[in-house]
């Protein structure tokens, strides 16, 4: 009975550290403070921020995902650091936005890496949609 | 058979080391495939050795076997049942870790993480950790004191 019970022990203590190993990721995305990500001064007026990383057309589900933000204004709307002025101007008038449309820089592809380690995904071109609260992730939806 | 003893491999020392050693990999291998069963799901798909309709099913259900069966092996319940079902997991990954050797095919093994962050091992360091970690099932199984208890039907 008493070797039965340090096997107990030792398997409880066991799974604890295995829990611990692989859901540190997603447990360090909880304390993320997203200010030090999204160089923004004004985060605190936007509720949902929009990374913008993958494919947008408008008739695939990201379009169509898109088109039900149109004219919500505390949304802010991250696109990778390549697209340029007139590319922002073309999704902003495609999609009807209303939210702030900025380039994302190393940082933000850091955060966005931190979300794709919980979730286990490969791949660093998706779209997600963060909700925030204090500054920190709330929830988020690949689309 | 019964009357020969294997003195080193019959000791209770050597059994309970190999359930613990044997039951914690399993633990450790099925808590990530249990978290995410998709990524799992797709790794399966990857093998490209079951009909899809099972896929789901399988990523389900085999990483709870790992872990129930890991969890009685480490306690020392079932020692042969569940040795023999671990040992037959590990064959069957085996087989088709080999099965994707010929084929050519170089897959993430999802053995013990779906993070496809994993570093894609070759097939044969694969193969040889399979066979070691095979090792203590085959000492559990076959030169454990306990022996299996087969109860025979009574014809009537």
């Amino acid at each position: 009975m008493k070797k039965r019970n340090i096997r107990i022990g030792l398997l409880l203590s066991m799974m604890i550290l295995f829990l611990l190993y692989y859901l540190y990721p997603c447990i360090n995305l909880k304390f993320v403070n997203i200010s030090n990500y999204v160089n923004q001064t004004n985060i605190e007026e936007f509720k949902y921020i929009y990374f913008l990383y993958g494919n947008v057309c408008n008739l695939c589900n990201s379009g169509v995902f898109l088109y039900k933000q149109e004219n919500a204004s505390d949304v802010l709307f991250i696109v990778p650091e390549e697209l340029q002025s007139i590319d922002i101007d073309n999704l902003r008038r495609t999609f009807h936005l209303k939210g702030k449309i900025f380039n994302g820089n190393e940082r933000t592809k850091e955060l966005i890496k931190k979300i794709i380690k919980c979730e286990r995904i490969a791949d660093i071109k998706i779209n997600l949609k963060v909700v925030k609260e204090n500054r920190r992730i709330k929830n988020y939806v690949q689309f | 058979m019964r009357g020969i003893r294997y003195g080193f491999l019959n000791n209770e020392l050597v059994q309970t080391v190999c359930q613990c050693a044997l039951g914690s990999i399993f633990i450790f291998a099925s808590i990530d495939k249990i978290f995410h069963p998709i990524q799992f799901s797709k790794i399966i798909e990857n093998y490209q050795l079951l009909p899809k309709t099972f896929i789901i099913a399988f990523a389900v259900i085999i990483p709870w076997i790992e872990l129930s069966f890991g969890i009685f092996l480490f306690l020392g319940y079932f020692p042969k049942l569940s040795a023999f079902i671990l040992s037959s997991l590990i064959t069957i990954f085996i087989i088709a870790i080999l099965i994707n050797a010929i084929r050519g095919i170089n897959i993430n093994c999802g053995c013990f993480s779906t993070s496809p962050e994993d570093i894609k091992p070759n097939i044969l360091f694969l193969i040889i950790r399979d066979l070691l970690f095979l090792i203590p099932g085959l000492v559990i199984l076959f030169f454990s004191n306990r022996p299996i208890r087969i109860v025979k039907k009574a014809k009537i």
